[in-house]
This record gives C-alpha cells, structure tokens and sequence, in this order.
C-alpha cells in the first residue's frame, strides 16, 4: 500500500474476527513502532505484546478501553530507568506517538485493523504484567483482524486548521 | 437442574472478569469525559450477554439484544443517533419484560 494511501485509508478498528495475528506480522509491527523518530534518537520506548487469549480477556477486565476482542495487544512504555522522570521533557511522551502512528500504519498495510487505547488502569496494568516501578505504560493498541471497517469519521475542514506564514491573515 | 455450556469454575472466572472491568471503569471515570460512562455501561451489558451466551443461558431475545449492542458498536454514531438507538432497546427490552 503506499503511504499516502495508507494514511488516508487508516481507521480505527474495534471490531475483529478470532483469527490470530501472525508472529512475522507482529515482528514487522514492532519494527515499524522502533523505527519512529524519536528526541535526540532517545529511543525511551518499550513494546510489550499480549496475544494469548485468555491474557487478552483479563486485560480487557483492567483496561476499559479495549472494546470488543482483539487478537492482540501492544502496550507502549516508557523507560524512566537511570532517568530523573521530573526532568524528562514531554518530548518523550510525543516520541510514542509517533511510534503509535506507525503502528497503526505497518497493521493497516498487513491487512489489520488497530485501535489506540488511553483508557487502562496505569498500575493495574504495571501490577498484571509486572512492569517495573520505572517503566509507565503510556498507552495499549490492540489489533485483530477487522470484522468490519468504521466508515470515515467527520474531520475538520482545512482551512480550520490549517494557517500559512501566520496563524492571523496577513 | 440446568446444563450450562460453561464449566462452573470457567463463569465464576468470566463474571469475576466482568466485575473487574465494572470497577475499573467506575475508577477510570474520575478522569475520563461524562460520556464515556454510557459506553462502559452498554460495553458491561454486551459483556454479560456474551457471557450468557457462552454458558447456555441465552434465547432468541437476548442474542438479538447482544447483536444491537455489537451493531452500535461497529458504528459511528452522534449522540442523537446513539439516543435513538437506545430508546428503541429499551422499548424493546420493556415489550420482552412483559413476558417474563
């Protein structure tokens, strides 16, 4: 798929069917998550994958926000080990955003459908999948294989948002 | 005595999932939108029924209400439309208690 097709074709998917996703796909899935620029190549990030459905299910008990039954869950972290967390700048937070963004993509260009999710209880998920005291999940994506595709949401117009040279005219 | 699909233990575990998301969404709510509280309670309903389902405990009716919630699910609806929907299940459900 090319890119520009991709971004424009992006949905996200809440609905899936039980079909596993394939461990090559996963790989290639995280690659493309580590491959997201990040502030001064920091690279603070860490991936971690849930798949085996009764891992699943109990996830989905402490993390509202999954609707429906993926086949699979990433958890984005960030590394706050050997760091002072108070001096760390939010770059780092907009670091797996972009990491976010290009899994969404690479999963949509294999044939898969993702959600991002922010709403999950932070320490219940540290406490399941006994994350370390220094690392914060930050946010999960879960993927499947879609069952059916959301039609488009409604986007702002351009010249909404979009200013040139100047954000008053000039 | 009832024939469930599901084991005992297997639906203690499925229902203590449940109560766990029920609680987790009660405390996620303190920082998420006002809406958000309808989508976790219909998501709890869809849940039960699922879990209904899998233990031998469903009928026509309650498929059928388990079908609508995934329907809305699927969709992207406003709020207006979402209200709509809603009102419509509840007279559903409303017609159906008169029969229980």
């Amino acid at each position: 798929m090319e890119t520009l097709e991709a971004i424009r074709t992006r949905r996200s998917v809440r609905s899936y069917t039980s079909e596993p996703i394939d461990d090559a796909d996963l790989q290639k899935i995280i690659e493309a998550a580590a491959s997201a620029p990040s502030g001064g190549n920091s690279q603070s990030w860490l991936f971690i994958s849930v798949c085996e459905p009764k891992q699943i299910a109990r996830m989905r008990a402490i993390c509202p926000g999954i609707i429906g039954i993926p086949s699979g869950i990433i958890v984005l972290c960030l590394d706050f080990r050997g760091q002072k967390k108070e001096v760390l700048p939010i770059i780092k937070y907009l670091d797996i955003g972009a990491a976010m963004q290009n899994i969404l993509l690479a999963a949509h260009d294999l044939g898969l459908g993702g959600c991002a999710i922010g709403s999950f209880h932070v320490e219940g998920v540290k406490e399941f999948l006994k994350i370390p005291e220094q690392v914060e999940p930050v946010l999960l994506i879960v993927l499947g294989k879609p069952r059916s595709i959301p039609s488009a949401p409604r986007k702002k117009l351009l010249q909404e948002i979009y200013f040139q040279e100047s954000f008053e005219k000039i | 005595m009832k024939k469930y699909k599901m084991e005992p233990t297997e639906l203690k575990n499925e229902l203590f999932m449940l109560v766990s998301y029920v609680i987790t969404s009660a405390r996620g709510l303190y920082d998420e939108p006002d809406n958000y509280g309808i989508f976790r309670l219909i998501d709890s309903a869809g849940r039960l029924l699922a879990i209904m389902e899998s233990a031998g405990m469903s009928d026509d009716f309650i498929a059928s209400l388990r079908e609508q919630i995934d329907e809305e699910r699927e969709s992207s609806m406003d709020d207006d439309a979402q209200k709509r929907h809603l009102d419509a299940m509840v007279l559903k459900i409303a017609r159906e208690l008169q029969k229980r």
